[in-house]
């Protein structure tokens, strides 16, 4: 089977130019009164949807004390091997055990969300921040503190409502 | 000798064993939690229950002997139910709290429960609960978990021979209780920890430091003492966090003594340098072992007539024999001994027999069989037989009096392998660094003569070798050819040569070791 080349032989309406300029202008013209999609990243962010799997927080009680009693079924049903714990003798006489370091090498997690639902006190849970990128390897090494400040971020479900009020846009 | 049949599985068990016994001797688990292999039966959990043909019941497999001719169900339906029964029992009061209970991963009533019982309770009722009581000593008692199988009890009366804990009122009541004036202070106590199914009996030195299913084991045996007890060393991250019981049925061990089980803390934080030093114009300078070798090749070669050498009874039989491959068969040392605590104290014996001893050495009798008698070798260097003097060492707990300080300065020249260099610092001329026994591997033979081999759990410290390895580099260079490489092969050398050792290897020492003496 052999194939013939046949050359591309413009009309002599697109020779003249000027009609393909002017669609384009009105294609243009049309979008500038439609609904827009981009936004203004990073000013502006894209809310995600509902249950969506980003960066990790640890849960407070109501007096701001965090979750976590250090059992260790989270980091056991990691299958990436990411979260290191120390666990102590809790302060408060209402449970006895706590954690004293509790750390996500968040360059290692897969977001798989295992920790969650491995978790017997609801303590830990992935949230809807997903612009967690950092200058350095070890500000991806989240220590007990950033994993509680992302409950702080996050806990009032206005992530992102609070992102634009802050900028404005 | 009996012969019953077991779910259609003929067995043959000797006179006076129980069903329970013949059962799980051969491959059948029947759950069990008052009966353990080292007490007497108390028959109170009600968990082992059986059909046995002709029996209009279920009966109690731990209390019932096995007969000829019987015969024995342990799949059947009643069975299946009565173990669903008691486990909800069980679990009445039960708090659940596994994710905080340090026994969850070994816990007989989680296994028990995931195996045989419901997944769901029917217990609406608020559980009781109990505070947790410190019972003195390193033990927490969550009374919360307790299933009063009574093992705990029976173990002071019967192995330890002084009873410390009994059951406090009868029935719903019943609780685990220590008698007035007493704390679990008993050098026996961590036992109990490990016998306890549940997590009733916590040890505080472990508590929440770990959970036990991310900790590796390894076989080692207790140099806390010549009974040798044969040990698991349970490690992560590069730090041991428990010593747990290794039974040796070969020499009757069963148990461990609280020395040895806290045992590993004296290898904490042991304070040495991270590579050889020798001293020049009275300053400590750090060396590589490359050159610390050589100029020991040279010296030691130099004047082999006045030196002398000391094993230890710290050391491996590995070592001490390395020792005197060197120094008695290369150098032609006359001078050979070995270090070794005095014996301070007599041993202790308890009840079933579990002996602590005095002497406070794991290897008295290989480092004797191998380097002869132990001999006052500060005399020695007193009266100037000995002038230059390689030491291995290995004790933890070594202190040099400021006597044998003295005494030491004597020498022309000092060579220490050792774990750790403060008692040194003034007086060794040349300090290498050298494994403990939880970073390197070998033998000891106890106070009855078994030859035990324990195994490498962590890895030495950068610049720190195991003290086999080093004698071995140092061997090499005096003598090429020796064609040893490793523990394994020391140990083979050995075996040829003494014949006190003969055709023990680490292969057929296995877990529990061969005897020495009976050869
Ligand atoms: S999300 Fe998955 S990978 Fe990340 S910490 Fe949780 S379990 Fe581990
Ligand atoms: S599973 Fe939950 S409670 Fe347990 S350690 Fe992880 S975060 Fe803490
Ligand atoms: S404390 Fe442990 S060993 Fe003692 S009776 Fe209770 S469950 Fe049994
Ligand atoms: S009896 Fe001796 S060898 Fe056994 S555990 Fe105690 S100290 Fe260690
Ligand atoms: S083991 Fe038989 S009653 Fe407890």
């Amino acid at each position: 089977m052999s194939v013939k080349p046949v050359a591309y032989q413009p009309h002599w309406s697109d020779r003249f130019y000027l009609f393909a300029v002017l669609k384009g202008m009105v294609i243009t013209l049309k979008h500038f009164f439609k609904k827009k999609y981009t936004v203004q990243y990073p000013e502006v962010k894209w809310p995600v949807p509902k249950g969506h799997r980003g960066a990790i927080r640890l849960n407070k009680d109501e007096q701001g004390r965090m979750l976590c009693v250090a059992c260790e079924m989270c980091s056991t049903a990691c299958p990436a091997k990411c979260i290191t714990m120390k666990a102590a003798v809790s302060p408060w006489p209402d449970r006895e055990k706590y954690p004293l370091t509790f750390e996500i090498n968040m360059l290692r997690c897969i977001l798989c969300g295992m920790c969650q639902e491995a978790c017997p006190e609801k303590a830990i849970e992935l949230t809807e921040i997903y612009d967690f990128s950092a200058y350095t390897r070890q500000d991806l090494i989240w220590d007990r503190e950033r994993l509680l400040k992302n409950y702080d971020l996050t806990c009032d479900g206005r992530y992102f409502e609070r992102s634009r009020e802050e900028t404005g846009l | 000798m009996p012969t019953l049949k077991i779910d259609d599985k003929e067995i043959t068990v000797e006179p006076g064993a129980s069903v329970l016994q013949a059962a799980l001797a051969n491959g059948i688990e029947i759950p069990h939690y008052c009966w353990h292999p080292a007490l007497s039966v108390a028959g109170s959990c009600r968990l082992c229950l059986v059909e046995i043909e002709g029996s209009p019941k279920l009966q109690l497999s731990c209390a019932t002997e096995a007969r000829d001719g019987m015969i024995v169900r342990t799949q059947t339906e009643s069975v299946k139910d009565a173990r669903k029964s008691m486990l909800e029992f069980f679990l009445i009061n039960h708090p659940l709290d596994c994710p905080i209970c340090d026994k969850a991963g070994e816990c007989l009533l989680q296994d028990y429960t995931w195996k045989y019982g419901t997944s769901h309770s029917r217990m609406v009722e608020d559980k009781r609960e109990r505070p947790t009581k410190d019972l003195g000593g390193n033990i927490l008692l969550y009374r919360n978990r307790c299933v009063l199988c009574s093992r705990c009890v029976r173990f002071y009366q019967e192995v330890v021979g002084d009873p410390y804990l009994f059951i406090e009122h009868r029935g719903y009541h019943s609780d685990i209780s220590i008698f007035p004036g007493k704390g679990l202070t008993h050098k026996m106590t961590g036992n109990i920890v490990e016998i306890c199914p549940v997590g009733c009996l916590i040890d505080k030195d472990f508590l929440f430091h770990a959970r036990v299913w991310n900790l590796q084991r390894s076989k080692s045996v207790c140099p806390g003492c010549s009974s040798g007890c044969t040990i698991y060393l349970e490690h992560k991250d590069r730090r041991v966090f428990r010593i747990r019981n290794r039974e040796n049925p070969a020499i009757g061990q069963q148990w461990i003594c609280d020395d040895g089980r806290y045992l590993y803390h004296r290898y904490e934080n042991l304070n040495r340098p991270e590579s050889p030093w020798t001293r020049q114009a009275g300053e400590l300078k750090p060396q590589t072992w490359e050159q610390a070798m050589i100029y020991a090749v040279e010296a030691l070669q130099k004047n082999p007539g006045r030196l002398a050498a000391i094993g230890s009874a710290f050391a491996s039989c590995e070592e001490n024999y390395l020792m005197r491959k060197i120094f008695r068969q290369i150098l032609g040392c006359e001078y050979l001994s070995f270090y070794a605590p005095a014996i301070e104290e007599a041993d202790t014996v308890y009840r079933s027999g579990f002996t602590i001893r005095g002497d406070k050495s794991p290897n008295r009798k290989g480092a004797g069989l191998l380097l002869g008698d132990q001999t006052d070798f500060y005399q020695a260097i007193e009266s100037g037989r000995i002038t230059r003097l390689f030491l291995i060492n290995g004790d933890p707990l070594l202190h040099l009096t400021l006597e044998q300080k003295r005494i030491l300065a004597k020498l022309q020249e000092l060579w220490v392998l050792d774990i750790q260099s403060p008692e040194w610092d003034s007086v060794a001329a040349h300090f290498w660094p050298i494994a403990c026994f939880t970073e390197t591997q070998g033998t000891f033979v106890n106070a009855v003569g078994q030859v035990q081999r324990f195994q490498r759990a962590l890895q030495p410290p950068q610049g720190v070798r195991p003290g086999w390895e080093v004698l071995l580099d140092l061997l090499a260079r005096l003598a090429p050819g020796a064609g040893m490489l490793s523990a394994a092969d020391v140990l083979d050398a050995l075996a040829m040569e003494e014949p006190a050792w003969r055709s023990i290897s680490y292969f057929k020492l296995g877990d529990q070791g061969l005897p020495i003496e009976s050869r």
